[in-house]
């Protein structure tokens, strides 16, 4: 089977090229280090979810690659669909085998050591969108793709004290939000 | 109002689901003036943003109270910011290294010429700083606890590691032997060498990638910048083991790569895929380096593109012939031999490379002597293949090293079975792999499941290679041995096992076949006999454990019938005691099922077979140590059927040879110990059939040299246990030769020896039983002597057994299972409360004077 191939000026394959196995390394150890470790067999595999994303990214084809920033975005959120697609699937498969419907392997372990259910992210990243969708592109970028500051600022075209503000702000949103969770 | 931080989330009891009316658009400017204020100033910015509007007030500290929680929400990465990570100027020092100038600049860091400046001694050192390393503490643990096993290869084409650790900066760095030289490609274009000079030099290089792979060592990143050639001519590999040392991913992933730190061009499939590493993995950069040399350019077009392209072309792409690559004038002879070895080396499939750095040498040396090579035979079967599947093996990280091989082993085997290069290349890799690799694994914990692995595989190509093993004798020991392994690792109960006994059973089946051919064609095949017996041990002991006795019995037999037929032919003095040994061991299972007649036969046969052997070689010790045995042996046996003279007759013929032995070795402490045993079991005997003055002598002979023993090592518990058996044993003999005062004396020396050993070890059962049963043994004693008393003196000997009793029941009621008591020991201890209950009614009724 043919694979699509990206319509990319030389320039910017290049440019994309050069970037990635920086990418896909730290893809890689991205989703190594959230990622559940005691997950069992089922789980999409870190590795898995890295080619994944390399393969939706390199499928994609008329996207103004115009710079760095701008393709790490891209990644960041190929990460978040692949995520979500993956997490669907399992609940579809799960719902037939009249399973557990959220189980722990789905569960993230985010930096500091709290662990939170990917889809209570994704589902308090929709809602936030709804709410203030600036802010959860900021969340989006920094959360999945791990944007720095200045790398957000540059997607989003807006200056880096307005993606700081977003992103503090939005932390507390998020940690209320997941504690509720919790809780509720 | 000030806030009071939370420490790690929220205050208990709050209700986070509460919905609110207040919209975010509302409270978030308050929180962007509330984190953006210094923290003294927060509650009045809030104050003044609310405007005295509580509800956005309270809304608003709630949040707050989320903050520091909501810290653990950071980026899940900072990767990017590594990226961009500013070069810092040469440092002039490193750990105790001078830094002299900087001498190359990569991805992975930078290197530098330096010398030891701490004047101990003067050393010029390739010092390399990494960077973009993750690892940064535990860096130096790890190091030292590599550069251990790093310190094994010793090879002269590798250059040593001389010291690591991390910078004051935290930068972790290793220093080792400076190699002046080119870079192996470079080194072959700028002396414009011929192919087959390139391929020698190539050769050593796989020598020391070889050498490392033995050592468990994997290189990970192979290149030519890797490779150094001296002015010599001297290939020197650098930078062995520590991609693994730098990988930081490592504490995850043992065997993952790291795709920073590596070259893409020379990158395996799977390393860039990021799966576990195998030795196959450097075969496969070895390929590329050897393409490079015979073509003079990469196997892949990367020039002028990105690493992306070069990483599809790495996985997908199947490169061109080097030969077709090749410029014209570097034209070499023997094309397509040259081309299908180095192609072979390039499979995208691990397990279709060659299975070894030394296979893919010696089809080199086979290219350069002219013969043909092995890769041309598999190269349309591998093709063929490459579109049926692509089978993943699900191997375990932690043996993907041994398991690539055999897998590589089973996938040769199919593709070489007519090849006859092939074959004996085959002999030698599995020779290695069971017998090398398994012995290796064996003693480190944990390693059944790589043990089962490797003997699944080994199996499979086993039996492929059994059935066209033909006349070949040593083929066949090999194969028997092989499977004697197999069955060992399967369930030899005398070993860590897998416990898959039925297994176990056939492979040992399957090697017996074998070497019963090599005895039929090989009468006098020593080291085929040794692994019969030793198999047939094996065996027994597997069919015995799991209750069948009588299969036991019969392979023990057959093991014998066996033996006396090839005995009969050709006597020479290793098979006759083969043949000795397996009368022995048919006799011992004989013992176990009771049937004592057979016994008696079996241990006289056994006997006489060793003194035979023992009379040809008259100077062997151990000769004479086995007829000792056996004239044990069979006076156990005898005393069971309670023929007491024959019995004491072969104990005396024991104690006779032990102790000529003993006189031959005064110092040989094994010697004195069976003397020991001699001399207690005849007094046992001599007991059995009430002899008991002369008892009484052999026990005490027996305990004089057990007390030497003790004493020649105070710390040996079981010495000092052992001369309180033999007390105990004295003490019944002085009893039963009416010598009450001795018993009593001895006994209570008995009963104090095992309180003392007990204290060493207050958790042994055993322990606790034979003091408690020297507190009886004393307690009963005692009231015999009181018994024939009177007066003080019996009322003295009734309180001594009463204590003594209520010793001995504190200690045996102490037992719940667990131990073994012989039937006597049972009565004895069934007859203790009553005993004790008298002991206390004679002193409450005044003395009990033994008058009444």
């Amino acid at each position: 089977m043919e694979r699509p191939e990206p319509d990319l000026s030389i320039q910017r394959r290049a440019e994309l090229d050069n970037m990635m196995p920086v990418l896909y390394a730290e893809l890689r150890r991205l989703a190594r280090s959230c990622m559940h470790r005691e997950a069992s067999g089922h789980t999409l595999q870190p590795t898995a979810l890295v080619h994944e994303a390399y393969l939706r990214l390199r499928g994609q084809e008329c996207v103004d690659w115009n710079n760095r920033a701008q393709f790490l975005g891209i990644a960041a959120r190929t990460m978040r669909r692949v995520l979500l697609d993956h997490w669907s699937r399992r609940q579809a498969l799960k719902r037939r085998e009249d399973g557990p419907r959220v189980a722990l392997e789905d569960a993230w372990r985010i930096t500091g050591g709290a662990c939170v259910d990917f889809i209570d992210l994704e589902r308090a990243l929709v809602a936030l969108s709804a709410l203030d969708s600036q802010q959860a592109e900021v969340v989006e970028l920094r959360f999945f793709g791990g944007l720095t500051i200045e790398e957000t600022a540059e997607v989003l075209h807006v200056s880096t004290a307005t993606v700081e503000r977003e992103w503090s702000t939005a932390r507390l949103w998020l940690a209320r939000r997941l504690d509720g969770r919790e809780q509720g | 109002m000030v806030h009071s931080p939370p420490l790690a989330g929220p205050a208990p009891g709050w209700s986070g689901a509460r919905v609110t009316s207040l919209s975010w658009a509302r409270v978030k400017p308050v929180l962007e003036k509330a984190l953006s204020a210094p923290a003294e100033d927060r509650a009045g910015v809030v104050e003044a943003a609310c405007q005295g509007d509580a509800d956005l007030r309270r809304e608003v500290e709630e949040y707050l109270r989320y903050e520091t929680c909501a810290q653990g929400l950071l980026p899940l990465t900072e990767w990017s910011s590594s990226v961009a990570a500013e070069e810092e100027p040469p440092p002039s020092h490193i750990g105790p290294w001078r830094i002299l100038r900087e001498i190359g600049c990569g991805g992975m860091g930078v290197v530098y010429v330096a010398e030891r400046d701490d004047g101990e001694y003067q050393q010029t050192a390739a010092l390399k700083l990494v960077r973009g390393s993750r690892r940064t503490s535990g860096f130096v643990e790890l190091f030292r606890h590599e550069r251990q096993t790093l310190a094994q290869l010793n090879h002269p084409n590798i250059a040593h590691l001389l010291d690591g650790g991390t910078t004051a900066a935290g930068q972790p760095y290793y220093a080792m032997e400076y190699v002046e030289g080119e870079p192996l490609t470079e080194y072959c274009r700028n002396l414009a060498l011929s192919v087959p000079s390139r391929i020698r030099l190539f050769l050593h290089v796989c020598d020391a990638v070889s050498h490392a792979h033995r050592h468990l060592f994997i290189h990970r990143d192979l290149k030519p910048g890797n490779i150094l050639v001296t002015a010599g001519g001297e290939p020197k590999l650098l930078d062995f083991g520590l991609a693994k040392v730098l990988d930081p991913v490592r504490e995850s992933d043992p065997t993952a790569s790291a795709i920073p730190l590596l070259t893409p061009a020379y990158a395996s499939p799977e390393q860039i895929r990021g799966e576990p590493l195998t030795t196959a993995s450097d075969v496969y950069s070895l390929g590329v380096i050897l393409y490079e040399l015979v073509a003079g350019a990469l196997p892949y077009k990367v020039q002028g593109q990105g690493p992306f392209q070069t990483w599809t072309a790495v996985c997908e792409e199947v490169p061109a012939s080097p030969s077709a690559a090749a410029p014209v004038h570097g034209r070499y002879q023997n094309a397509p031999d040259l081309d299908s070895i180095v192609l072979k080396a390039l499979r995208k499939e691990p397990e279709q490379r060659y299975a070894s750095v030394d296979a893919l040498a010696s089809d080199l040396e086979f290219y350069l002597a002219g013969m043909p090579v092995s890769a041309r035979q598999g190269s349309a079967l591998y093709h063929l293949r490459r579109f049926v599947s692509r089978r993943r093996w699900a191997v375990l990280v932690a043996t993907a090293a041994l398991a690539g091989t055999c897998i590589s082993l089973g996938a040769i085997f199919w593709e070489q079975r007519q090849a006859a290069l092939r074959f004996q290349e085959l002999r030698r890799f599995a020779h290695a792999v069971v017998f090398e690799l398994h012995d290796s694994i064996e003693q480190l914990p944990g390693s059944t499941a790589a043990r089962k692995l490797l003997v699944e595989r080994s199996l499979e190509y086993l039996r492929s290679l059994e059935a066209s093993s033909g006349k070949d004798l040593t083929l066949k020991w090999e194969l028997a041995e092989a499977y004697k392994r197999i069955g060992d690792a399967q369930g030899n109960p005398e070993a860590a096992n897998l416990g898959d006994s039925a297994g176990a059973l056939d492979s040992y089946a399957r090697a017996r076949g074998l070497l019963h051919q090599i005895t039929a064609a090989d009468r006098g095949n020593v080291t085929a006999l040794k692994t019969l017996a030793a198999l047939d041990r094996a065996g027994a002991g597997i069919l015995s454990a799991s209750g069948r006795q009588r299969e036991s019995l019969d392979l023990l037999r057959d093991a014998v019938d066996a033996l006396r037929q090839i005995a009969l032919r050709s006597p020479t003095p290793e098979i006759r005691k083969a043949l000795a040994l397996s009368h022995y061991n048919l006799a011992l299972s004989l013992n176990q099922i009771q049937d004592w007649p057979a016994a008696t036969r079996e241990w006289q046969t056994t006997l006489g077979l060793f003194e035979d052997i023992a009379r040809a070689q008259p100077g062997n010790a151990n000769d004479r140590r086995n007829v000792a045995l056996s004239h044990k042996r069979l006076a156990a046996v005898y005393l069971e059927q309670r023929q007491y003279s024959e019995a004491i007759a072969h104990y005396q013929a024991a104690e006779q040879i032990d102790r000529a032995r003993l006189s031959g070795e005064p110092e040989n402490s094994a010697a004195k110990m069976d003397l020991s045993f001699d001399l207690s079991d005849l007094g046992l005997a001599m007991l059995e059939s009430h002899r008991y003055s002369e008892a009484v002598g052999h026990l005490e002979g027996a305990l004089a040299l057990r007390r030497e023993a003790a004493a020649a090592d105070p710390d040996d518990l079981r010495a000092q246990v052992s001369v309180g058996r033999s007390l105990d044993r004295l003490a019944r003999a002085y009893e039963l030769a009416s010598q009450l005062d001795r018993a009593i004396e001895t006994s209570r020396e008995a009963a104090s020896t095992m309180v003392a050993a007990r204290r060493h070890d207050p958790a042994n059962k055993d322990h606790l039983k034979d003091a408690g049963l020297t507190f009886l043994r004393l307690g009963f004693l005692c009231r015999a002597r009181a018994a024939g008393r009177k007066g003080d003196l019996a009322a003295a000997d009734w309180r001594s057994a009463q204590t003594a009793f209520e010793r001995a029941a504190a200690m045996l009621n102490g037992l719940d299972g667990g131990v073994n008591l012989t039937e006597e020991d049972q009565q004895r201890i069934g007859s203790m409360t009553a005993a004790l209950e008298d002991c206390r009614r004679r002193l409450l009724r005044g003395h009990g004077g033994g008058s009444d």
